[in-house]
């Protein structure tokens, strides 16, 4: 969404008044070092002070950020020791870095500053910084460090208030000329904004205090839970009191604006693509769909982080094949209308992070994007490579959507914006399923059949080894996962269904079916057998009450597991232990299955037949049915142990 | 410290003419499961002088044919990489399609390469994206690099992930230079070379055709224990009509070396001499203030590494660093001689090439030896070797990394002297684990005991150091599981030596579901973990070696008390088996109260050879089936 922005601030004028530049954060000029409370003396350090402080200020007449950030931080230990000597401040979409200081504070009084001379500029694959490392720390010391980048002014952001230490204060404070008039939202239990007015300018703050230090949960989404404070410019008192800037409605506008109009030129281009795409006639909707998306995945290279113009030239971009995200997201748009298939843009942010708020419309959470089909009710993912129709990243949904449904207007074609829950496909569709079949063979191996199945959500991530590694390592992908559940790497043969991405049956699953001599699944006893049955469907996670737990229960995606396991036994054998079989838990809500770990058994002659059934239909629990989702997850532990013992019959 | 290194295996090239045409499909007969195929790899380098400055030029090509749809998305970016040493002064890649116009790359980019235990050095890359690129298309890369300083010449690596079809390398020299050159690697045979005169230029030309590749592995050492490359070297100079040396031996390299700590520590600052002389004071053995200071430095000075051009190699003044309390390998070697001279305990600068470098001083004397600098001290007729960069070591150990390799100390401006450091001894390096056990009901309820010594204890300090309770907690639990993932572990205790020499870990467990009642029997399998188990080495396929962090000794003990009212049924036997490679011993035994399993694995290499895989595999083959032995106990 970054390209938006960059358009957006030129076009809104915003004249100042008098007032320049920023408000130079001070230091103490003599600091002094803090007591620190027993109960953080095992972290490794402490923030004393965390403070953000982002400040709308003019320069020459055009508005800038001006982002304070400023820390004092008390050092327990050698890993604070060596968490903190070395600072990388964030240099990315930065224009000048105003003030940056820095220095020690030693357990004796000595202060030791940074000489400026000493910071470096790094520019790596992941982004731009400026580098510096603070001399003299010894253990029981502190360092204090700020430093205020200069940046384009965006009318959105957001500062995540919980770091990875305890926090004994933390300061937010948004400072914006008295016109322009900002709302903060904040969440987590982050308390709210208080607003003053000082002067010309208008001031947001939040103060908080004693944040431990936030764990990751498991089935949890960890960046979601923390806390944060979101903000955006709401009302330009100079222009308009009353009209709300930078609503839903405007974003919608702006989406169809960039990804919708192409030129008469680029027309061109593009219905010439659609030929070379050659979709079949009369084909349906959802065929035409899928074969634009198969053949865009297929011989166009798309990335995030391409700099130059020659990847937002459409032109280019059909001849390259290499396109930015902006530009393939245009070629989709314009491969569909040409093909007259009806479809609306979606933007939308990701349930791991930061999500649509209908009532707060921070731009920046909508950072992803995808179409959606009236005609078929689906969507598609144009820039994951690894998706396709219907299926998308499903942190992606059960989370709003901003739908930019096109409208008419006369001769004018615009979009409005319709907030709403973009849905998961049906849990059925999303399975992990195994079937087994298990025999006995000399020297206490066991001969396996298996057949692994991948379906829905689950499929691509399970695919993609397969169609994207060189073949060497696809066969290092198969060992590890046939492995899951056999224990061994000896795979006698194996053959794989539907392994393509593309495939016509979008919620037909990919299967791996494998025969498989495995040495490690049986124990003697003298004469007697010990199949460690529970082995079979792999290792399974034990969770344990470690922490009364904080957050929701969240998955990525709904599904259920089915796995049926059949066993010939050994002529003159029999199992002692079937009972050791039954499992049974199973929670409903008025009357409909929400979860459950049921394994159910059948014996005819000498086979065996098990089956079972573990069932996650939801995509979130709440946190009173952690219980209930724990006893879930550990019954499939405890099948994990199971063993049938078999001895001679009579 | 020493980083000039380009990363490995980035040299190739390109050969214009001469060549049969060889299509697609010629390729695909040749190398049936190749992705792709570098049809050609090309070097010319000159070795030349320029106002008075000796330096040389790589002109390097490659061409990449693209094989599968997989191997386009692959290898869709290029990437080049570039120092102050290793200037990059032109470039130009496109892609060739089957047909049609060369299609430019695009989206070029320079950024930092650094490794990541480096805060900030000068190495760069530049990478693009091969525009246009298809299967059938190759894509094309031509770059010219300067190399300012003729003591750093980086080897050539001829092989690359893909096959290759044909891989040269020519030297250019004129006459008053004299050149050596060593090949290395798998296919080192397979290189041809030939020898041209023209006027008063040679030229060496080095050729291999038809190269697999060697498939990577991570517990493989470094490639260049193992891929095909070739060293080579100015070993004299003709300067005024008479031959003087280069790097001809080992004495020019200290010559060169030393010029970079001539200057160094000339003078201490009084802040340092406080400090060396708080932490000697009273102290007169020269064994006990080196172990004192030696402490001080690994507690005190941290890891942080600036290596921009000359910084990685000429060391920081001891006073600075201990004023900064960082320092990188050499700075940690500034100050630990300082404090040592001072302390009058004779200390020297030593350089060193980690076991990542598989040359000696004596074959290869040239600055791509060693990539490392510690402090050697006299320890009766011999050294010993102080690494001021691993806060774990043990005092006298020298760091599991430099193991076996040549130290080159630095006596004094004249004097030096190569010394092995040792390979620190199996015995000195054990790992004792105890499991004691009872039955109670369904659940086994237990105490584990795991004492380390050597490396191995060190190397677990240094992890627990580093951990709150809680995280050390977290990562016992499953460092030490057994059993099965019920296992639940309560009351940990880690005794830690000090010195770091010794570490005893202690804990209690339950662990439901492990042992199995049936009617009246209890089985149990006393292999509570099956370290070996997929371990085989993927034998004849795998060429690349296997390493190893160091020699040790370890032992595994289950002891299991019978339950009351039981007694034993059944006994599984043991076994003990060697070979050259290395063994086992399973041993089970009982008497009237218990039955003991001990397990115990030594081994003697610390590189793997393919030749030891077979039998490597078979000590396998004979350890296997005993993991799947069960005692039993049947009631009275």
């Amino acid at each position: 969404m970054k390209k938006i922005f960059f358009i957006l601030f030129t076009l809104l004028s915003i004249h100042s008044f008098a007032q320049k530049g920023y408000n130079k954060f001070q230091w103490k000029e003599k600091p002094v070092l803090h007591n620190i409370d027993k109960k953080y003396q095992d972290a490794a350090a402490v923030f004393i002070a965390d403070d953000r402080i982002i400040e709308y200020g003019f320069d020459k007449n055009e508005l800038y950020i001006y982002r304070t950030m400023h820390r004092i931080i008390h050092i327990n230990n050698d890993k604070g020791i060596e968490s903190f000597n070395k600072i990388y401040l964030p240099f990315d979409e930065g224009l000048e870095m105003l003030d940056v200081k820095a220095r020690t504070i030693l357990p004796g009084g000595k202060i030791i500053e940074l000489n400026k001379n000493n910071i470096k500029d790094l520019k790596d694959e992941d982004g731009e910084y400026k580098i510096f490392a603070l001399e003299g720390l010894t253990k029981g010391c502190e360092v204090e460090f700020y430093f205020t980048l200069k940046k384009y002014a965006s009318f959105f952001g957001r500062e995540v208030m919980t770091p990875g230490v305890p926090v004994l204060k933390s300061h937010f404070e948004l400072i914006t000329p008295d016109h322009l008039v900002f709302e903060t939202k904040s969440y987590n239990n982050l308390p709210v904004s208080k607003d003053t007015v000082y002067g010309e300018k208008r001031y947001l703050v939040i103060n908080d205090e004693n944040i431990s230090e936030t764990e990751e949960e498991p089935y949890s989404m960890f960046q979601a839970n923390l806390k944060r404070v979101e903000y955006k410019l709401c009302y330009n008192k100079a222009r308009n009191e009353k009209e709300r800037l930078f609503t839903w409605n405007e974003l919608a506008k702006k989406a169809y604006d960039i990804y919708s109009n192409i030129t008469d030129k680029e027309q061109k281009k593009v219905r010439d693509l659609l030929e070379d795409i050659k979709l079949k006639p009369n084909s349906t909707a959802a065929e035409k769909i899928m074969s634009i998306e198969s053949y865009l995945k297929k011989n166009f290279i798309t990335r995030d982080d391409i700099p130059s113009e020659d990847a937002d030239d459409m032109a280019k971009v059909i001849k390259n094949k290499i396109a930015s995200e902006k530009a393939i997201i245009k070629l989709y748009t314009s491969l569909y209308k040409a093909a007259d298939i009806n479809y609306q843009i979606v933007l939308c942010g990701n349930r791991t992070n930061f999500e649509v708020d209908r009532t707060f419309e921070n731009w920046n959470n909508t950072n992803n994007f995808l179409l959606y089909f009236p005609a078929t009710k689906k969507f598609l993912a144009p820039t994951e490579i690894e998706y396709r129709y219907p299926w998308i990243p499903p942190t992606w949904a059960n989370t709003n959507g901003l739908f930019c449904v096109g409208t008419t207007i006369g001769n004018f074609t615009t979009a409005v914006a319709e907030v709403k829950t973009i849905p998961l496909e049906n849990y059925e569709h999303s399975f992990l399923n195994m079937d087994m079949n298990l025999k006995l063979d000399k020297n206490d191996a066991l001969l396996i059949d298996v057949k692994q199945s991948y379906g829905g959500y689950a499929a691509p991530n399970y695919r993609a080894p397969f169609v994207f590694l060189p073949e060497d390592e696809q066969d290092k992908v198969l060992k590890e996962m046939i492995k899951f559940g056999t224990n061994s790497e000896n795979i006698l043969s194996h053959s794989y269904e539907n392994k393509d991405l593309d495939q016509a049956e979008p919620y037909k699953p990919f299967v791996i079916n494998a025969s498989v001599r495995s040495n490690n699944l049986i124990e003697r006893a003298g004469e007697k057998i010990i199949i460690k049955i529970g082995e079979v469907i792999g290792e399974q996670t034990q969770m344990y009450n470690a922490k009364a737990r904080t957050t929701n229960i969240d998955l990525a995606y709904p599904h259920a597991l089915v796995r049926t396991i059949k066993v010939t036994i050994p002529e003159g054998y029999m199992v002692k232990n079937l009972a050791d079989l039954t499992f049974n838990e199973l929670y409903k809500e008025k009357e409909i299955t929400t979860l459950g770990f049921v394994c159910s058994y059948e014996q005819k002659g000498n086979i065996l037949n098990i089956t079972i059934k573990e069932d996650y239909r939801n995509a979130t629990y709440p946190l009173q049915q952690f219980e209930t989702f724990k006893k879930v997850i550990n019954a499939a532990a405890d099948f994990n142990k199971v063993v049938l013992i078999l001895d001679k019959a009579g | 410290m020493i980083h000039f290194l380009l990363k490995g295996g980035l040299v190739g090239m390109i050969l214009l003419s001469s060549k049969l045409a060889m299509c697609q499909d010629d390729w695909k007969k040749l190398f049936p499961n190749a992705e792709a195929v570098y049809t050609n790899l090309s070097n010319d380098i000159i070795i030349k002088q320029e106002d008075d400055k000796w330096i040389a030029t790589s002109n390097l090509s490659e061409d990449l044919l693209y094989l599968t749809g997989n191997s386009v998305n692959m290898m869709s970016r290029g990437r080049i990489y570039h120092s102050s040493f290793n200037e990059l002064q032109k470039w130009d890649a496109y892609v060739q399609p089957p047909s049609g116009k060369k299609v430019k790359v695009s989206n070029a980019a320079t950024t930092s390469s650094r490794q990541d235990y480096i805060f900030y050095d000068d190495t760069k890359s530049t990478s693009f994206d091969y525009a246009g690129a298809s299967v059938g298309a190759t894509r094309h890369m031509n770059y010219l690099l300067k190399h300012n300083d003729v003591h750093l010449l980086t080897p050539h690596y001829f092989e690359r992930y893909f096959p290759v079809g044909e891989s040269k390398v020519t030297i250019t020299f004129p006459a008053d230079i004299k050149l050596k050159y060593i090949i290395k690697g798998l296919n080192a045979e397979k290189v041809v070379f030939s020898e041209t005169k023209k006027r008063d230029k040679t030229t060496y030309t080095f050729t291999i055709r038809n190269v697999e590749n060697i498939d990577a592995y991570e517990d493989a050492p470094d490639n260049a224990y193992y891929s095909t490359h070739l060293i080579y070297f100015i070993e004299q100079i003709k300067e005024n009509g008479s031959w003087k040396n280069f790097l001809s031996n080992p004495a020019d390299l200290y010559k060169h070396n030393y010029s970079f700590i001539r200057n160094i520590n000339k003078e201490i600052s009084q802040e340092l001499k406080t400090i060396t002389d708080s932490i000697v004071k009273n102290i007169s053995s020269p064994e006990e203030k080196a172990k004192k200071i030696y402490k001080w430095v690994q507690s005190n000075i941290k890891y942080v590494a600036f290596e921009d051009g000359m910084e990685g190699f000429i060391p920081r003044d001891a006073s600075l660093v201990c004023n900064r309390k960082y320092g990188d390998c050499k700075d940690m070697t500034s100050i630990l001689t300082a404090m040592l001279n001072y302390a009058n305990v004779p200390a020297y600068f030593t350089w060193i090439g980690t076991r990542s470098i598989p040359y000696d001083y004596t074959e290869v004397p040239l600055p791509i030896s060693d990539n490392h600098m510690i402090c050697a001290i006299r320890s009766g007729d011999s050294f010993l070797f102080l690494d001021g960069t691993d806060d774990g070591c043990i005092y006298g150990f020298p760091p599991y990394s430099i193991q076996g390799k040549e130290a080159m100390i630095a006596i004094n401006e004249n004097e030096f002297k190569i010394v092995r450091v040792p390979v620190t001894a199996k015995q000195k390096n054990t790992y004792t684990d105890s499991t004691f056990i009872r039955l109670q009901n369904q659940e086994l309820i237990g105490q584990v005991r795991i004492r380390m010594t050597g490396y191995h204890a060190s190397r677990m300090q240094t992890i627990l150091n580093f951990k709150n309770e809680k995280e050390e907690e977290e990562y016992l639990k499953k460092q030490f599981a057994r059993g099965s993932n019920k296992i639940r572990f309560s009351n940990w205790k880690t005794e830690l030596n000090p010195d770091h020499s010794e570490v005893l870990i202690m804990a209690d467990f339950n662990l439901p579901d492990y042992a199995r009642n049936l009617d009246s029997e209890i089985f149990l399998n006393l292999n509570l973990f099956k370290w070996y188990e997929h371990r085989e080495i993927d034998f004849p396929k795998r060429k690349a070696p296997i390493e190893f962090d160091f020699l040790e000794t370890s032992t595994f003990t289950t002891i299991v008390k019978i339950p009351e009212g039981y007694k034993l049924s059944h006994l599984p036997k043991g076994e003990i088996f060697k070979n050259d490679t290395w063994g086992f011993s399973m041993k089970y035994t009982a008497d009237t109260s218990s039955v003991y399993l001990t397990q115990a694995f030594d081994t003697d290499q610390l590189l793997l050879k393919p030749g030891q895989f077979e039998p490597w595999n078979k000590v396998l083959e004979h350890l296997f089936p005993h993991y799947k032995h069960t005692v039993a106990f049947s009631k009275n």
